[in-house]
């Protein structure tokens, strides 16, 4: 990547213009010098039409040049379609590099900047702000040279044919350049403003967003809108006085532009009255002068643009005008350092630009090896020292160092490549776990690391065992669906395996699992489910695919199941409405609802509407409605209507019925469940237990997961389940899992980077007992004597095996020494242990 | 059809032709019954019904763990369990606790480890609530925690006076423990 010699944020607005771009530039000016010709040449031909061939009556004259008067027209409009493509390339091009710029530039800023700048303010930077820039940009040669040229082609043509009106004519443009700059200055100090204006708006929006529990717990909403009316009332003035400027602008240049005709028709109409000045040469005049109009009002308007351009640019381009805080790669260009670990701090400090003091003159020294736990009350300096010592936060007296080189000269390269950091509340991104657990490695190599190559699946499978992640992602394993040809050989020997798996394992399992039964009603599957008792291979048997179809309709009427499930739906719906009508559409509150989210208002309408009428009496539209609930409604789940016994019966003899109608008339449309076959509509798990889990409860996955696992390692399947897991998608935040399976995730990525030094604060605070002490366990016989620890701990007793304990209070380390000799010393350490005795 | 007429008129009943209420009615009845929740606005209830569980425990089950924090709650709908403490590898059995008592209630309020293991000592049938789901329900109906403010309150003011009512008078150190809750 080349690096511009100047940071993104010095640069000059004009800077973007040419490098990179001098080609397209000439390409436009080249289009631009055809297109001003071509636009004369229709006021010539305009002339002589009049004056030769109409005045003359020679009709082949009149072809000629009204062809050529078309060739110029079409030949005009081309280029200028060429000149806008061309525009829109440069323009656009600018854009996406200021875009990616500034954006590497934003990342690297230190955390400071980032506990002042809400996310909001970098959005609209990044997404609206530099906008007009790219606009700007791509027109910066091409609008004021055609337009320039086009009014000296026109100035000339005009002096060619009369001088004197021709003077008089382009008199009036002095006046409009000395009043339109006078004007714009108003406009640009009214739009600096602006831009003030919105950047405070977006982040009082940000901040509601996220501060929105707050401002729901304290009910709080009247400050709140005081405060954002204020700020739209500001903005709404400034808009006011930016937009009248800008029309004021607009109008002076109007005004002026259209005095000129009147006094040509007046000093004309008295040249050619007095035959001083033929009739064709005024018209071709008048019509000159008008089309001088055209580009005048494209060069103020690019004025305009241009200054709107520069304000914004300018704007942004300062905000951010902040330096990193650090180099991402060594300056002399020198491979980062490998450090063997050793940490040292000599009257480390930190105090915040407030002039709050964090920590205050620490002393402490750490062997390759050796592993640290600092401990004491929060708000004691603990994650601070931490931070401090992973150059997150840059320290404001003494010194750190790291095998005696200061931590705040190093390069993040140097830090990265050395230092692995787990932080309190690891962030996960959106992508699969694979690409999760990868992270820090794959950043590693980024920045000319010593990991040449990246982890091996065994490496990352290892890694997720000694963090205890493992049988998580081996759970997502097991709880996707795979497509038909994705895994066949996975697929046909689960199938071949599956009756031996119930052998083995079914009595353990058969209180949690409700087996696929052919004769049994599945209370932990939708009535659909249960009618087709099978997968459907076409997505007019799916549930979205139901309404239109005339087949399926005739066969619940047939089997008289479409009225019973019709009411059953409409009886859900008004429970679900009544319990769930008035509560935001969380997940969390419709995991257990049969209606999404979504379609909560279409139902609430719906009950409302047919409140008075039978089911009979509806529309079959709102039938349908209510039987797509109906289908959707799974006994074990949706716990607002119990499954009349009378439905339970309708359904299995329904599904009997369905499997002959299916195996008459179209035996592909189903793959019916059946031993010897894989489901594709279920996963990886249902198909191994043939059958659904019953419950949710943690000891009894536990229970299973172990059956299975022992059972896919019989078999040779394990590698393959996680696998399929590690691709798991762990969504925004990772939000699709838990608490302790994004922290495992983290201490993965670290462990997997296996650095010589980590930092480790709370990484643990979310995790149950037995997964941290497994990971302590880790800590303890892996990675003592491998890689220097400082472990910020949220509990003592996993304190108790590290070569040293600090007890930090107020910014300072109270005592410093192993567990047992603190302890022995029934100082600080024995206090928190023991809680204040009396 | 006589559903059809059912689920309009009535507030919340679900019957099936069996005559038996839906887990949902009697998860809310017993709602109703526990303190905690009992002063509660009936819409809150429902919700807090809905986003409530059912499960089944066998003898020898680990309903939760001394040490560990599940953030759950129990409510005994059927089976009896025993409450268990143990300390330096031995058990003691604190007392049992039977169908109609709600257990370790404080687990959905925030996180504490748990001071007992509940083990079920036959089939167990319960009623649990989660206190991650707890919490997302509380922030959907903010005027409701100082109703459970004050239910928490009275509780804790009834264990005192229980604590004071029956103190050791001859015990010197348990009476520094006596009415002391934030110091």
């Amino acid at each position: 990547m080349a690096e511009p010699t100047k940071p993104i944020v010095q640069r000059s607005i004009y800077s973007w213009v040419l490098p990179g771009n001098v080609k397209w530039h000439l390409l436009t000016v080249l289009c631009i010098v055809i297109t001003v010709g071509a636009r004369v040449i229709p006021l010539e031909m305009q002339k002589r039409i009049i004056n030769d061939a109409i005045a003359l009556k020679k009709m082949d004259a009149l072809y000629i040049y009204c062809g050529i008067y078309l060739a110029a027209v079409l030949l005009a409009t081309g280029m200028k379609f060429a000149i806008n493509m061309l525009q829109t390339w440069i323009g656009q091009t600018a854009l996406e590099q200021m875009r990616k710029g500034l954006y590497h530039h934003i990342l690297t800023l230190p955390m400071s900047f980032f506990r002042k700048t809400p996310p909001g303010m970098v959005v609209t930077s990044l997404v609206t702000e530099l906008v007009s820039s790219g606009d700007f940009i791509g027109s910066a040669i091409a609008i004021p040279v055609t337009n320039v040229l086009t009014l000296i082609a026109f100035a000339v043509y005009l002096f060619m044919l009369n001088p004197l009106l021709a003077i008089i004519s382009l008199s009036i443009y002095p006046v409009v350049l000395f009043l339109v700059p006078l004007l714009q200055k108003k406009v640009n100090t009214a739009n600096r403003m602006r831009v003030d204006a919105t950047r405070d708006l977006s982040s009082k929006i940000t901040e509601t967003v996220t501060g929105i529990h707050e401002i729901h717990g304290n009910g709080s909403y009247e400050i709140e809108n005081k405060r954002y009316n204020a700020i739209v009332d500001r903005l709404f003035k400034i808009r006011i006085v930016w937009t009248i400027y800008k029309q004021t602008v607009n109008i002076v240049n109007n005004f002026f532009t259209n005095m000129s005709p009147f006094l040509i028709f007046l000093l004309g109409g008295y040249l050619a009255m007095s035959g001083k000045l033929e009739l064709g040469a005024l018209v071709a005049f008048l019509s000159a002068q008008e089309k001088l109009y055209d580009p005048w009002k494209e060069l103020i308007a690019f004025y305009q643009v241009y200054q709107d351009a520069i304000v914004r640019y300018q704007k942004t381009m300062s905000y951010f005008e902040t330096m990193p805080e650090h180099d991402i790669l060594p300056a002399d260009g020198r491979a980062p350092y490998k450090l063997q670990g050793g940490i040292k701090a000599e009257n480390l400090s930190f105090v915040t630009e407030e002039g709050i003091r964090l920590i205050d003159r620490i002393n402490l020294e750490l062997k390759h090896g050796e592993h640290l736990a600092l401990v004491g009350f929060s708000g004691s300096g603990k994650s601070t020292l931490a931070m401090c010592l992973a150059q997150l936060y840059k320290y404001t007296g003494g010194k750190a160092t790291l095998d005696g080189k200061d931590i705040s000269l190093l390069s993040k390269a140097d830090i990265v490549n050395n230092v692995g950091l787990v932080s309190q509340s690891p962030f996960i991104f959106d992508g699969t776990i694979r690409e999760n657990v990868i992270y820090s490695c794959e950043a590693v190599t980024n920045v000319g690391g010593h990991m040449e190559t990246m982890p091996t699946l065994d490496q990352i499978i290892n890694v997720l065992q000694q963090t205890g992640v493992f049988v998580d992602v081996l759970r997502f394993g097991l709880n996707t669906m795979v497509a038909p040809n994705q895994y066949p050989e996975l697929v046909s020997k689960l199938v071949q395996v599956r009756r031996k798996f119930k052998e083995g394992f079914g009595d353990v399992l058969d209180d949690y699992v409700e087996f696929f039964h052919i004769d049994r009603y599945l209370y932990h599957s939708s009535t659909l489910e249960n009618l087709i008792f099978g997968a459907p291979n076409k997505d007019s048997l799916t549930e979205d695919g139901l309404e239109e179809n005339e087949y399926f309709y005739q066969f619940l009427q047939e089997a008289d199941i479409f009225r019973p499930l019709a009411s059953l739906g409409e009886e859900l719906a008004s429970q679900t409405v009544d319990i769930l009508g008035n509560v935001p559409g969380d997940r969390v509150f419709f995991e257990l609802s049969p209606i999404f989210p979504l379609e909560l208002p279409a139902y609430k309408e719906l009950l409302e509407r047919t409140k008075k009428l039978r089911l009979h009496e509806m529309d079959l539209k709102d039938q349908w409605m209510f039987l797509k609930l109906g289908l959707r409604y799974i006994p074990g789940k949706h716990k607002m209507v119990s499954l009349p016994g009378m439905m339970e019966d309708l359904i299995l003899e329904g599904r009997a019925m369905f499997k002959d109608k299916i195996i008459e008339d179209d035996q592909q449309a189903v793959s019916f469940f059946q031993e010897d076959q894989y489901i594709y509509s279920q996963t990886i798990l249902n198909n191994i237990l043939f059958g659904k889990t019953t419950t949710s409860r943690p000891e009894v996955q536990d229970k299973i997961n172990q059956s299975i696992i022992r059972f896919l390692v019989e078999e040779d399947l394990l590698e393959t389940i996680v696998e399929i897991g590690m691709e798991f998608r762990v969504g925004t935040r990772g939000e699709n899992m838990s608490g302790g399976q994004r922290q495992k995730i983290a201490i993965a990525r670290t462990f997997l980077k296996a650095p010589p030094v980590l930092i480790m604060d709370e990484a643990t605070s979310a995790l149950d007992n037995k997964s941290q002490s497994r990971i302590q366990n880790q800590i303890e016989h892996r990675w003592k004597g491998r890689s220097t620890l400082i472990a910020v701990v949220h509990r003592l007793d996993i304190a108790v095996n590290y070569d040293k304990i600090a007890v930090m209070k107020a910014g300072n380390i109270v005592e410093m020494g192993t567990y047992k000799e603190l302890m022995d010393k029934k100082g600080m350490l024995y206090e928190l242990a023991h809680g204040r005795q009396k | 059809m006589s559903l059809h007429t059912d689920g309009k008129n009535s507030e919340i009943r679900c019957q099936d032709s069996a005559g038996l209420t839906c887990e949902f009615s009697q998860n809310l009845d017993i709602l109703r019954q526990v303190d905690m929740f009992s002063a509660l606005p009936i819409e809150s209830l429902k919700v807090f019904a809905l986003m409530s569980s059912r499960e089944k425990y066998k003898a020898g089950d680990l309903l939760f763990q001394q040490g560990e924090d599940d953030g759950q709650a129990f409510y005994i709908f059927s089976g009896q369990a025993e409450l268990i403490y143990e300390e330096d590898g031995k058990e003691e059995i604190i007392r049992n606790v039977s169908a109609g008592e709600m257990v370790g209630a404080m687990a959905i309020l925030g996180e504490v480890p748990r001071l007992f293991s509940l083990r079920a000592l036959t089939a167990m049938e319960c009623f649990l609530m989660e206190r991650d789901k707890f919490r997302s329900t509380l922030e959907q109906f903010p005027d409701i925690m100082p109703k459970i403010i004050k239910t928490l309150i009275q509780k804790i003011h009834a264990r005192e006076r229980n604590f004071i009512a029956n103190r050791n008078p001859a015990c010197e150190a348990c009476r520094s423990n006596l009415g002391v809750i934030f110091a």
